[in-house]
């Protein structure tokens, strides 16, 4: 049999009321991989993201970690599931009334049985891994907007969850932060084996850290293609898929040939 | 683009070159993306009983969800009473100091000229009778019965209430509470719970320091127009006002308290994301708060009286 997948859509189906933004998604990711699902603005990406991780229900298609169903799960199976995640929302999300260290303590204080003092330790050893030593009295309005990003990574990482979800971490941020950002990724899931799952629409760092991906298409409302990014721009022969991933046929051409 | 539109309905070439350049550039600009036809909303003319109808569906709606909320919050209750409530400390002390200490000044300065205008209105009409000794069971009776936890109520629904709302609305547009769904921790353990829970301690108090600035109001109307003597305003204040008057108040100040909480943070964790939504969240919460006190407080009217306290 081969490796049981960590993450599998089948058949998800997006929607806002009756308005359906994408049909028939079907995915599969494996453990310790970057699963990037990239796609135009506003074509349903972070909806889907908000879909795996259980903030809404898709009206149909299924869910499945480890080969469970996420959607069928009942509350205490889905709690167990929904432990292992961590999430880094566009903006950060930090709780603006709590300092960043607390931010990041506040998970650990109440899901584990550590002491406090381990847990601050802990808390400022994710803190110094985002490069944010010494902010950790700071409140999230103090901080600029990457600064915010960075916070809310190591926030979701707080938990050592096994799969780290991202919604856009490098919009907004600059080519240097947003590098450094995709490097922090790609240790983490070699030196913890953390799958990632990321929404994302910026092309450099699709290519350099994508293991797989999906194309959600906003006229067809389906995926076009999916594989990895580097093969897609090969062989896919939908228009709008290498447009996208050339930047309209000016870009990252060395993949193509 | 209309002309652009009819032409191809009628498989007419629309020759564009003839066009100035620029005129040319942009309609190209505007004719690239095909429009998506079923995004775009249909706008439809309902008639009369169909938007009753609907009218009728959204009230069924907004009951609903109130009352999963409510439901949602005697639950939170429930486990903060079996000890298992997950909020912070710091939190609650804060809420406590802002809709305790913070908010007293506003409550007494204005119980306190309620309790004046409420002294005038019956002196005028009592002094006609030669009984104005009885302006100080008039101002305690209404201060302490009525007048003290309405005013409170209302000046939180304003102040308090408006306010968290505005937090909880601002927290969801961010994806706070979000945050908080992924770490499994209850938004309404955590952030509905301090507030109520500020707020239920704190009403009963703020009311007490209200009806004494009333009375004082009063008092202060009674000695200088009325030539009474500050004892025997206070002999007949005592006197009419009773445990039983003073208790139906704090019954109801407890009372709305919980209602100023539930309105404000029901309307602003269901905010919706954007910042017009956070405006429309403090609006309705204000408006559904003050609402409930009143309508509240007329239930409470009647049955008191049927229990003839």
């Amino acid at each position: 049999m081969a490796e049981q997948p960590h993450i599998e859509l089948k058949n998800v189906e997006l929607a806002y009321g009756s308005f359906v933004v994408m049909r028939d998604i079907t995915a599969q990711v494996k453990r310790g991989e970057i699963f990037v699902i990239m796609g135009g603005s506003g074509c349903g990406k972070s909806t889907l993201l908000w879909n795996m991780i259980g903030l809404r229900t898709p009206p149909k298609g299924d869910i499945l970690y480890d080969g469970r169903s996420f959607l069928k799960a009942d509350d205490t199976e889905r709690v167990t599931m929904e432990k292992k995640f961590g999430v880094l929302f566009q903006s950060g999300a930090l709780w603006s009334s709590m300092t960043l260290i607390e931010n990041i303590s506040l998970p650990m204080t109440e899901h584990s049985e550590m002491p406090a003092d381990e847990i601050g330790r802990l808390a400022r050893f994710k803190l110094a891994l985002v490069g944010l030593k010494g902010f950790e009295d700071f409140y999230p309005s103090e901080i600029s907007g990457g600064m915010m990003k960075r916070a809310g990574l190591a926030r979701a990482m707080a938990l050592d969850p096994e799969i780290l979800f991202f919604d856009e971490p490098s919009a907004g941020l600059d080519p240097i932060t947003s590098r450094r950002l995709d490097e922090l990724i790609m240790q983490l899931r070699d030196n913890l084996g953390t799958t990632v799952v990321m929404v994302t629409h910026e092309l450099d760092s699709i290519f350099a850290v994508a293991d797989n991906a999906i194309f959600l298409d906003n006229v067809s409302r389906t995926v076009t293609a999916s594989g990895p990014p580097k093969t897609m721009i090969r062989n896919s022969d939908d228009s709008a898929v290498r447009a996208f991933l050339t930047r309209g046929g000016k870009k990252n051409l060395e993949y193509a040939s | 683009m209309e002309f652009a539109a009819r032409c191809e309905e009628k498989k007419i070439t629309f020759d564009q070159t003839t066009l100035p350049d620029g005129v040319c550039d942009t309609l190209k600009l505007a004719l690239a993306v095909p429009e998506q036809t079923d995004a775009s909303r249909k706008i439809e003319q309902l008639g009369r009983v169909a938007r009753l109808g609907n009218a009728v569906v959204r009230a069924g709606q907004s009951v609903r969800n109130t009352s999963e909320f409510v439901g949602e919050c005697v639950l939170s209750v429930a486990r903060m009473l079996r000890g298992r409530a997950q909020f912070r400390r710091s939190d609650f002390t804060l809420f406590v100091q802002e809709a305790g200490a913070e908010a007293l000044g506003i409550c007494m300065m204005i119980s306190f000229l309620v309790g004046l205008i409420l002294a005038f209105v019956g002196a005028i009409q009592l002094q006609q009778f030669g009984a104005s000794i009885y302006v100080a069971s008039l101002v305690g009776i209404a201060m302490v019965r009525e007048m003290g936890c309405i005013m409170t109520g209302i000046i939180m629904c304003g102040r308090t209430g408006a306010s968290y709302a505005a937090q909880l609305g601002t927290m969801k547009v961010n994806q706070e509470i979000d945050a908080y769904r992924t770490f499994q921790f209850s938004p309404i353990d955590f952030l509905v719970m301090p507030r109520m829970l500020a707020l239920f301690l704190m009403m009963p108090l703020l009311t007490a320091f209200a009806n004494v600035a009333g009375i004082i109001g009063g008092a202060l109307i009674g000695v200088f127009m009325l030539d009474l003597s500050v004892m025997e305003y206070w002999n007949q204040t005592v006197k009419s006002v009773t445990l039983a008057q003073c208790s139906v108040g704090f019954i109801k100040s407890f009372v709305f308290g919980i209602i100023v909480a539930l309105s404000g943070c029901y309307n602003g964790m269901r905010c919706e994301n954007n910042a017009a939504g956070v405006g429309q969240a403090t609006t309705s919460a204000v408006v559904a708060g003050i609402t409930s006190i009143i309508v509240a407080d007329a239930i409470f009217a009647v049955l008191f009286n049927i229990l003839k306290i």
